[in-house]
């Protein structure tokens, strides 16, 4: 348990990551100061998300900044802490002072791993409770308008938000598995981080391939921008669910790789 | 064990091979799970499926549909199709889409048609009819006519009619006997369709001047409820069309998911309906205003083909260049009837002419060439 509290304090304390959440709670920010200057013309550029619906209702600027940042920023912020996690502390000379205070290997990769679950929780969360107060700040709030057309109490709405918030966390935190793994792979941090930005850009590029649509429902992302179904009026759970199970899946299997490389590996630094 | 990891590292490799494994296969089982589930349903002939059908109540059902047409039409990448809303009508027209049904066994019916992100609702209920589109925010209300809302989907009565229609069975034999020069009937092996056990009715074209192969339809044994359509092209073993349910529940449905109310913000337009015609008010708009001849019909039954002419208003529309850009895709194919393009899918051609003409039709392309060379 110290162990654990000292890596998170370790995680938090890491100039790079207390910017990394600065950015990603900007963006709600960004966001909805932007629409608020273009508010004369809020059918700008194109129908993305939920950003049309911002000026009705401020709780939207989350939904919309969830809706955005899961593309790039979460896998970002998910690539530098998983990057430290295990290839950055090879890197540093420090991972076999880690492993002569006796804790076993196993022990070390598990709260390496609840590292980056903290992480993947804490970037979703902020984000959304940033943007849904930043936004009933700036536009006011009241009953969220549905995508089926219908309105949905404020109450209900928060707890869709809440629900899709972890949804995106529990995603990233499969995301973070894959991390973990290529970061027992090698001793440079940034070798594993930029590795698994490859990799996410590589499933979005294959899952914007109708072409290849056999393989999407295999990829990680394909299922993660699917908490908007949570708000359709009823809530669809049916892709969320697939979405939970897919993450589940890459959770168990990269985990027990990471195990299996970690456990068998040489530390010679 | 752990003495055994140590000797051999490369056995831990087995952990994440063997839980990749049991995903890879239980992700499938799971999907296929309810598809080879025996069915057990005593035989009954293509008539008495028709009598079924006729006699079905309908029943109050929420569900699932999916359709999915592969008509050989190359896939647009989602960004180019997303520019009219994915969750459009027009979008239909390829690739697969999931809508959710509900229905209360009278009048009322929802149906939403899933986007990515977006939706299109449309909501009959006693205040007429309502579609909603996400993506704009927009609302279209056609009023209920001012006669009455109960608007019954049984077939109305005629006195005029043969007694024979009169009854189910009645109706069961005509429609046969109407079927019979032209289409095969009969019942194929039972499926098990959405968890429900399923009869299957397949009417085969018996001309083979149709690109049709055939046309299956699945009726739930319980109650007769249609669950699924599909249309093979000829010599097909993959449907080209298929609109079916993949979940279904019968059961009361509450009278809220009926309701609609446009919310604040939305843009509401009003359609005035034809009287006596509550839906589908701009395929009969275009035919009566447009100054185009009335299309005609070459050839009969499967192999008829539709042709006409374009209204010569249409051709010099603003948003032409649109549709001209759309025709120069399309391979060009000229002959003793003109010269045109060409639109070929699996289940059906189209041919529009330089001159403005048109030809459509489940038939050969030669088949239109000549329906054209004719007219």
């Amino acid at each position: 348990m110290r162990f654990l509290l000292s890596e998170l304090r370790l995680i938090a304390g890491r100039r790079r990551n207390q910017a990394g959440l600065l950015v990603l709670i900007a963006m709600p920010v960004l966001l909805a100061v932007a629409v608020r200057l273009t508010e004369d013309n809020p059918r700008g550029g194109g129908p993305p998300g939920f950003i049309d619906q911002i000026v009705g209702n401020g709780v939207f600027v989350a939904f919309a900044a969830l809706t955005f940042e899961i593309t790039i920023f979460f896998p970002l912020a998910i690539s530098m802490i998983s990057g430290d996690a295990i290839a950055g502390e090879a890197h540093s000379g420090t991972l076999r002072y880690l492993l002569t205070v006796p804790a076993g290997r196993v022990r070390v990769l598990i709260v390496k791993y609840l590292g980056i679950v903290a992480g993947s929780v804490v970037a979703a969360l902020s984000v959304a409770i940033v943007g849904a107060a930043v936004g009933a700040a700036i536009f006011g709030t009241g009953p969220l308008l549905t995508l089926s057309g219908t309105q949905i109490p404020l109450g209900t709405g928060l707890g869709r938000l809440a629900l899709s918030a972890l949804y995106v966390a529990l995603g990233l935190c499969a995301l973070g598995a894959v991390g973990l793994f290529l970061s027992t792979l090698t001793e440079q941090p940034i070798a594993a981080t930029v590795a698994l930005m490859v990799v996410t850009s590589a499933m979005w590029v294959l899952d914007a391939i109708p072409q290849l649509s056999a393989l999407h429902p295999w990829l990680l992302v394909d299922r993660w921008p699917a908490f908007a179904d949570l708000m359709r009026d009823p809530a669809d759970y049916a892709a969320v669910t697939e979405g939970i199970l897919v993450d589940l899946g890459y959770i168990v299997v990269f985990l027990l790789a990471a195990w299996a490389r970690f456990a068998g590996k040489d530390i010679t630094s | 064990m752990s003495g055994l990891l140590t000797r051999r590292p490369a056995l831990r490799w087995v952990a994440p091979g063997a839980a990749l494994a049991v995903v890879a296969t239980g992700s499938q089982i799971a999907a296929h799970w309810p598809a080879d589930a025996a069915t057990n349903l005593p035989p009954r002939t293509a008539q008495q499926l028709l009598v079924d059908l006729q006699r079905a109540q309908p029943s109050a059902l929420s569900g699932t549909v999916k359709a999915t047409s592969s008509l050989g039409l190359p896939q647009l990448p989602e960004s180019v199709t997303s520019g009219t809303g994915n969750s459009s009508p027009l979008a239909l027209l390829a690739g697969s889409h999931t809508a959710k049904v509900w229905y209360d066994g009278k009048t009322s019916a929802r149906v939403a048609l899933l986007g990515d992100g977006s939706e299109t609702d449309l909501v009959s209920n006693g205040g007429g009819l309502w579609l909603w589109q996400s993506a704009d925010k927009s609302v279209l209300h056609v009023p209920a006519p001012s006669g009455g809302t109960q608007r019954s989907t049984d077939h109305d009565k005629d006195p005029q009619l043969p007694a024979e229609l009169s009854t189910p069975e009645g109706v069961a034999s005509w429609a046969l006997r109407m079927l019979d020069p032209s289409t095969a009937v009969t019942t194929s092996s039972n499926e098990r369709i959405a968890g429900r056990a399923a009869y299957q009715l397949v009417l085969t074209p018996k001309t083979a001047g149709t690109k049709i192969g055939s046309v299956r339809i699945s009726i739930d044994a319980a109650n007769q409820t249609p669950l699924r359509a599909q249309v093979f092209a000829k010599g097909a073993s993959n449907p080209a069309i298929n609109v079916g349910f993949t979940s279904i529940d019968y059961g009361k449905q509450p009278a809220s998911r009926f309701d609609f109310t446009p919310p604040p913000g939305a843009k509401v337009t009003q359609a005035t309906p034809h009287p006596g015609k509550p839906k589908s008010g701009d395929a009969s708009a275009a035919t009566t205003n447009g100054s185009a001849t009335p299309p005609k019909v070459v050839g009969k039954d499967w192999a008829s083909v539709v042709v006409g002419k374009l209204p010569p208003k249409q051709t010099v529309a603003k948003d032409d260049s649109s549709l001209q850009q759309a025709l120069r895709l399309l391979p060009e194919a000229s002959g003793s009837w003109g010269r045109g393009h060409l639109l070929n899918t699996a289940l059906f051609t189209a041919v529009i002419t330089d001159d403005g003409r048109y030809a459509v039709g489940a038939v050969p392309a030669s088949s239109l060439y000549a329906a054209l060379g004719r007219s």
